[in-house]
């Protein structure tokens, strides 16, 4: 075989996309004909439908030998095979014989470069324009837009419009002032250069009327409101720089309704700007028409006029149509009968039907049901393969012999191994590389399921082939076919073929071929002395360099060549009723297969992260493994990250990481179905084994880590229930919960309760310990989180974490509660000792693996400063008391200094003197309760040496110096009353002097107050002696 | 739980974490039993009705003594140093009780092989292995669950049981004797010996058709290098249960690897 002929063949001569610039004989030998055309008489598609083949079409409707007028429109979607049709039936009226024994003039308008430009250029050449005055104006057109400047050709269009605006006389849509502020925004140098960009609306009318042949055109031309969507800034920089009429107009722009208005009106002066820039007027190519018909009228002759493409004519369209449809005879009885075979597409038809509708005899549409059966896949596959395998001379001869189908020439390329073929005309012929299936395959990925797009993949999968066959390595085919997603029909198989050691664009050949060429899946068979893996034969794999094993159906993965199963499965035949439930299922796979193959977002993932999720809160045996149930309900959300998910995430912070890779894409097909399915029962059992085993190792693989992940924070320690515990019992402290005299156990029931009751011990009014008690009390929705922590961290949990159920019994890790209390209690409840064993890198950004930890540093930094200041005041009230009792505080001193206040208060009392500010009560209280007094500060004075900041905590917490200030302060309040009725009694007695009796009795009160002080003093003095 | 079927039932309450809570409390010395209630409850009220079978459990397990009203720990520290210390000291009692419930239970659901697939609940599951000669219902399952999991039979998803003895056959092989590390054995040894040490899998074979949990369990095992399963010729070839896609679906020879695989 000539590989270096084949590739000229495929790209030179035989496959042309666009198939009318191809040879004529190349076109015959590659024609396959239409089966399925739909034909309706009249010009309504809603009128009876027939179904004809081509042949039929032409012997019906282009072969007129009683001369019947017809006008027939060819419909069907770009790439349809419109032009296919008309171009055959052209050749085969020509090469009949018939045109000529009819003695028909045949013109055929080529969709040359699909412009206006293209088929005037035409018809001047086949001489049919007899007018000399139009023909000099026509040929100038075509030489104008041969020689001019695209940017010169654009510039005429664009002021054509102008002047269309501006001479506009029509007053409905617009009035002048409007108009003239229109055309004064068309003229705007920043408008006109949006207008003529690339994607404007000038270039599209460029495009149809005159772009150089070569450059096929699609679309059909014509303004759109989005081009006059402007951009903010174009529209400020008009408001500034532009005239004022543009500046006017162009605000309204901003409302759709104007744009679309803008836009129909615009719109009404199309096809006059061509025409004048075409330089035709209004007739020329009605007068164009008519002449050829009246001249060939006159020789006796008629016209068949095969149009590939209407569009072409589109600014002249209505007086085209207008003269092909005119009937001969009659009144036109100067015109010769015209055959009109006119090929328009199914979006220009619908536009102006309504015109044709009673001027048009036939329409035939050409749909996917005349090309879209696997028989006319593969014989068109076959011609094509046939006319690229084969020498040029070869069809050439048999053209010019008259290309009889039935002497089709095939090429002598045979495969190098037995392949599939197809019958042509009697004759075999290849489908090699191709396999039916893959032809159907292919077929089925087309987003556009047309001839030409199916035409587009062949090339593209041939030149793979063939330039393979020239330099071999690395071997290309079968070429990629891109984005599209490959579905085995096991999809185990896929990751058996994964998992082969091929490198990566091998396995995706293989996957290619599996999937598009094979059978979906990788069982390997042997029959007739061949084994096929797949479905395709071993040694085909082994041409393309893919060297797989395959799966034997009754004995796992082949590792030898032999094999008893000698039949490839069929594939199962697809459910004939699918649920939504099923449907979501099959865009939940297919979102999969997207995902791994082609390295897109997984679409969806978060319905794979919480399958995954379920397997692992399951599957695991969390509480067993030592993870509390709460800190997996707590964790698991946030620590699964997909390759390519759609939600935020990282894979740094992930302790689940599911990469693109084979065996994560295992996992994820395996809970897809199990989520499905609910349940492994409505599998195939071997199918579901597998994945059950999948899963199996990939828990048993990360159990290990992921157990240590979630008890740590970043590799490190993460003691959460030492800081949720210490945080509780300072909580439970300043919130005066605390006696300090419970034993372990109790403190840990304390720790665990339910407890939440109003804080005591608040009264104070400043000082350290209000501050901090404050801060918590700010903080309860923390400390709420941190007791909820300490709860749950330590109590079983009879369940699968997360999956409800489970109760709420009360059944504790006590032992490690204890354990943890030890510590606690062994390291005097330091916090920051707690906190010092965890390296600040270490520290999450979950909120829950936090909660404790900060609570923790807040207290920490504080807590002693909360002692120290409840010290300070406690050595204040003690010195205090000292000061006016004596160094020893003890029962004694408080029922001595509580006696003589309460006489000295009696003695006023006696003698009528008036006091306030005290009352006897409190100083009777000293002496009531001098023993309690005495023993407090014997206690205030133990705990100043005490070192358990959980005991000092418990004993501050009721403000037992409180008290002891109340005493000081009574004890002060009757020495200031002493003082005050000490100098009330000296003031008095000087100014009683000359009066007797009066001054003997001031003079005794005077005595005994003086007595009294000297009591106090002396009790002072005593104690400190 | 662990006793004598069918006097004795399973139940979902007294939890492997449980009993380790409870081994754990009673570590810390000989305690009353209701100071043992108040300590594993911390709380003064009653015990709840989990708590005493919990304790029933444990006692079944032969792990603590009740005398005088005074309980005792009946098993050395390391014994329950970790779960894995504990999930093999449990393995060497319950399967040695072939009359107990649980190990009924889980040989009557090894046995069932590709037909557990089809339990997608565990009353399902319960009805599967009920027959004349045992009937459990759905609480007996929920208990046999976690007990069956944590002592490697297979992998609980969802409510369905995924079998594989991966973790239960890693155990014996770490304990036993009975496997030279890096000798090849012929299946038939191999088989003896595991089934000698796994008793409860041994009606899940039939003939030289090893049962479906076992063989995952292998497969698992010998994809993690554990050990090696190989295919030698003309030697006498057993079969493991029949996986389409898997390289592994039957061997002549195992080989039992040493310490740098998982095995101590």
């Amino acid at each position: 075989m000539d590989w270096h002929r084949a590739l000229r063949r495929l790209e030179s001569d035989v496959i042309k996309i666009d198939v009318m610039a191809s040879d004529e004989a190349e076109f015959l030998a590659t024609h396959v004909p239409f089966s399925n055309l739909a034909v309706h008489k009249g010009g309504r598609t809603d009128a009876p439908l027939e179904s004809w083949g081509e042949e039929q079409v032409y012997r019906g409707l282009v072969e007129n030998e009683d001369n019947q007028h017809r006008l027939v429109m060819v419909l069907g979607s770009n790439g349809a095979g419109k032009s296919h049709l008309i171009r055959w039936l052209r050749a085969r009226f020509v090469s009949s014989g018939a045109a000529e024994r009819q003695g028909d003039r045949v013109l055929f308008v080529r969709r040359l470069g699909n412009t206006f430009r293209g088929a005037i250029s035409q018809l001047l050449d086949e001489g049919v324009i007899k007018n000399t005055d139009l023909e000099a104006r026509l040929r100038a057109f075509v030489e104008s837009a041969d020689s001019q400047d695209e940017g010169l050709f654009m510039s005429t269009i664009h002021s054509n419009f102008i002047d269309q605006v501006r001479n506009d006389q029509e007053k409905d849509t617009y009035t002048a002032p409007q108009r003239r502020d229109i055309a004064a925004l068309l003229s705007d140098s920043r408008v006109r250069e949006q207008l003529m960009c690339e994607q404007g609306p000038i270039t599209r009318f460029y495009a149809q009327i005159a772009r150089a042949a070569g450059k096929v055109v699609t679309g059909e031309a014509g303004f759109t409101p989005e081009d006059f969507l402007f951009e903010r800034s174009l529209i400020r920089e008009v408001q500034t720089n532009g005239s004022k009429e543009a500046a006017r107009y162009i605000a309204n722009l901003r409302d759709e309704e104007e744009r679309e208005q803008l836009t129909q009106y615009l719109n009404t002066f199309v096809s006059a700007v061509l025409n004048r820039c075409a330089n035709i007027v209004q007739g020329d190519t009605r007068e164009v028409f008519a002449e050829l018909r009246r001249e060939l009228k006159k020789e006796g002759k008629n016209l068949t006029i095969f149009i590939e493409d209407f569009t072409s004519f589109r600014n002249v369209d209505s007086e085209l149509i207008t003269v092909l449809a005119t009937e001969h005879g009659g009144t036109n009885a100067d015109l010769c009968r015209v055959t009109a075979i006119v090929g328009i597409t199914d979006g220009y038809f619908a536009q102006f039907r309504d015109n044709f509708l009673d001027r048009v005899t036939h329409i035939i549409t050409v749909n996917e049901a005349a090309y879209g059966e696997g028989a006319f896949l593969k014989e068109f596959a076959s011609r094509y393969l046939n006319a690229i395998y084969s020498s040029q001379d070869l069809f050439k001869v048999w053209h010019r012999r008259g290309a009889d189908p039935n002497h089709l020439p095939v090429g002598d390329f045979t495969p190098p191994i037995p392949w599939q073929g197809v019958l042509v005309a009697g004759k075999h012929m290849t489908l090699y590389p191709f396999t039916e299936k893959s032809l159907l395959s292919l077929y089925g990925l087309l987003s556009r399921k047309t001839p030409r797009e199916m035409l587009r993949i062949l090339r593209d999968q041939m030149s793979a082939f063939i330039n393979d066959q020239m330099d071999g390595v690395p071997i290309r085919f079968p070429a990629t076919v891109s984005g599209v997603t490959l579905n085995w029909r096991i999809p185990e198989h896929g990751t058996h073929l994964d998992r082969a050691g091929l490198d990566n664009k091998t396995r995706e050949r293989a996957r290619t071929l599996f999937c598009l060429w094979g059978t979906g899946d990788m069982y390997e068979t042997a029959g007739s002395g061949a084994t096929h893996i797949g479905g395709l034969p071993a040694s085909f794999l082994r041409l393309l360099d893919i060297t797989v094993g395959g799966i034997s159906q009754s004995g796992g993965i082949v590792t030898t060549k032999t094999s008893t199963n000698n039949t490839s499965p069929e594939p199962k035949p697809a459910t004939q009723v699918i649920s939504p439930e099923q449907r979501a299922h099959e865009r939940r796979k297919k979102a999969l297969e997207k995902w791994y193959q082609q390295s897109q977002h997984l679409e969806g993932s978060q319905d794979f992260r919480l399958m995954i999720r379920h397997f692992l809160a399951s599957a695991i045996n969390w509480q067993a493994e030592g993870v509390p149930a709460y800190i997996f309900r707590k964790r698991m959300d946030s620590i699964i990250f997909i390759q390519g998910q759609q939600q935020e995430g990282s894979p740094e912070r992930a302790m689940v990481v599911i990469e693109r890779a084979p065996q994560y894409l295992d996992i994820l097909r395996g809970l897809l179905e199990y989520d499905f399915r609910k349940g492994w029962g409505k599998w195939e059992s071997s199918s579901a084994s597998y994945y059950q085993l999948v899963l199996a190792e990939w828990i048993e693989g990360m159990k290990s880590m992921l157990v240590k992940s979630m008890l740590t924070s970043k590799g490190q320690e993460w003691p959460m229930a030492r800081w949720a515990m210490g945080v509780e019992l300072y909580r439970l402290a300043l919130f005066g919960k605390l006696d300090g005299k419970e034993s372990h156990l109790q403190v840990l029931e304390l720790l665990l309760s339910d407890e939440n009751d109003k804080p005591s011990g608040l009264e104070r009014t400043s000082g350290r310990w209000v501050e901090l008690a404050q801060l918590l009390l700010r903080k309860h929705t923390d400390l709420a989180d941190n007791k909820e922590l300490l709860q749950d961290i330590k109590r079983t949990y009879m369940g699968v974490p997360g999956a409800g159920g489970g109760g709420n019994v009360r059944l504790f890790h006590t032992g490690e509660l204890l354990r943890v209390f030890a510590e606690l209690e062994s390291k005097n409840w330091s916090l920051e000792d707690a906190l010092s064993q965890t390296a600040s890198s270490a520290i999450s950004a979950s909120k829950t693996m936090t909660v404790s930890y900060e609570l923790a540093k807040d207290i920490a930094t504080r807590i002693d400063e909360v002692i120290s200041d409840e010290h300070a005041q406690a050595k204040k009230v003690l010195a205090d008391l000292r000061r006016v009792l004596g160094d020893r505080l003890d029962k004694e001193t408080f029922d001595r200094a509580g006696l003589i206040m309460a006489d000295f208060l009696s003695m006023l009392h006696a003698n009528q003197v008036a006091y306030k500010g005290v009352k006897q009560a409190d100083a009777a209280r000293l002496s009531e309760e001098c023993d309690r007094f005495a023993q407090l500060c014997s206690v205030v004075e133990t705990m100043l040496n005490e070192t358990s900041r959980r005991k000092i905590l418990a004993f501050y917490s009721t403000d037992p110096c409180n008290l002891l200030r109340e005493v000081f302060d009574i004890i002060q309040r009757v020495a200031k009353l002493a003082t005050e009725q000490h100098e009330l009694a000296q003031s008095r007695l000087a100014a009683l002097q000359p009066q007797g009796d009066a001054l003997i009795d001031a003079k005794t009160v005077q005595e005994r107050i003086s007595y009294l002080e000297e009591r106090i003093e002396s009790m002072g003095r005593g104690r400190q002696t | 739980m662990f006793e004598r079927y069918p006097d004795n039932k399973l139940k979902p309450e007294p939890t492997p974490e449980r009993v380790m809570a409870m081994l754990r409390t009673l570590a810390g010395g000989p305690v009353a039993r209701p100071q043992l209630a108040k300590m594993m409850t911390l709380s003064a009220e009653s015990p709840s009705s989990a708590y005493n079978i919990l304790f029933d459990a444990v006692r079944e397990l032969g792990f603590l003594h009740e005398m005088d009203g005074v309980v005792t720990l009946c098993l050395e520290p390391a014994k329950f140093a970790d779960y894995a210390s504990l999930r093999r000291t449990v393995s060497g009692i319950v399967f040695n009780r072939p009359e107990s419930s649980f190990y009924q239970m889980s040989q009557e659901v090894l046995a069932l092989n590709e037909e557990i697939l089809a339990a997608d609940n565990w009353e399902h599951l319960a009805n599967l292995i009920s027959n004349e000669k045992f009937t459990f219902n759905e609480e007996n399952v929920l208990g046999w669950r976690w007990w069956a999991s944590f002592l490697g039979l297979g992998y609980l998803h969802a409510t369905t049981f995924i079998p594989n003895l991966a973790v239960r056959i890693r155990d014996v092989l770490h304990t036993a004797d009975s496997y030279p590390r890096g000798t090849e054995l012929p299946a038939a040894v191999f088989v003896d010996k595991l089934e000698a040490l796994c008793p409860e899998s041994r009606a899940s074979r039939h003939e030289r058709i090893l049962g479906l949990g076992v063989s995952n369990g292998l497969r698992l095992l010998a994809q993690q290098g554990v050990l090696e399963i190989k295919n030698e010729l003309d030697a006498e070839r057993w079969s493991l249960h029949y996986i389409e896609v898997h390289r592994i679906n039957s061997f002549t020879h195992v080989v039992v690897r040493g310490d740098d695989h998982g095995l101590a």
